[in-house]
């Protein structure tokens, strides 16, 4: 229960003081930039997905049932989020990436959220030839990351993202 | 870069140092994101973002440029 409180009093904190960066800046960006290509990768977390349950319930299912309502709320954020990134490719083309980099155990779990996600969006049209569907990848974690440890220990890249960031054009 | 509200400073350090070049770069609660990426947007190769909430506020991102 600590955690929930703890989670919900970082989400407050993260609306209570918006970042820096929103989407308008993000067109900005995208439609400044001069590189020929361009992947952008939205990197999803544990936390970002209703019903993960958080850190230190190790004997309860990882992700536990949640109201239809809450779903639909989620589908919802997915939904804008996408829109949003099609009015930035009408800017610049650009690649496009949904990577899961979660918890092993809600891999699944996460990667169907982010599967229907795009379902969705493309039963409704939101892609076409210009605007294609982004890719899903799933990147599985050893364990759960918390908003707290994102927010207050980012720091410096492991040697796991030096790697990554040799290895391969993006994710 | 974690929690940097001070814009300016940035701004002193890409005149002293004549740019910005970097490998790639975290960015979390970090203001002037946009003078980070407009430093190489001639090399960006890989934006991640960290979202949060429905229309696309961010709490983070990664620039990666070669």
């Amino acid at each position: 229960m600590f955690h929930d409180h703890f989670q919900d009093h970082f989400r407050e904190l993260y609306r209570e003081k918006p970042p820096d960066i929103s989407s308008e800046i993000l067109k900005h960006v995208l439609s400044t930039t001069t590189s020929p290509a361009l992947e952008v990768a939205v990197i999803y977390r544990d936390y970002d997905f209703c019903g993960v349950r958080p850190p230190g319930y190790p004997t309860l299912p990882p992700v536990y049932s949640v109201s239809q309502a809450e779903r639909t709320k989620e589908a919802l954020q997915h939904h804008r989020q996408l829109e949003v990134f099609r009015e930035i490719h009408e800017l610049r083309d650009f690649r496009l990436v949904l990577r899961a980099d979660v918890w092993h155990r809600i891999g699944e779990h996460s990667v169907r959220v982010l599967e229907e996600a795009v379902a969705v969006e493309k039963a409704r049209g939101g892609f076409d030839i210009g605007f294609s569907e982004p890719l899903v990848i799933y990147r599985p974690r050893e364990s759960q990351t918390t908003i707290r440890q994102d927010y207050f220990a980012m720091g410096p890249p492991t040697p796991e993202y030096v790697l990554d960031e040799i290895g391969h054009s993006c994710c | 870069m974690t929690s940097v509200t001070n814009v300016n400073l940035l701004k002193d350090m890409v005149r002293l140092f004549g740019g910005i070049r970097f490998r790639y770069v975290d960015l979390f609660n970090v203001a002037g994101v946009q003078l980070w990426v407009d430093a190489c947007a001639g090399i960006l190769e890989t934006l991640r973002l960290y979202p949060i909430g429905e229309r696309l506020s961010l709490k983070g991102a990664r620039v990666s440029s070669s």
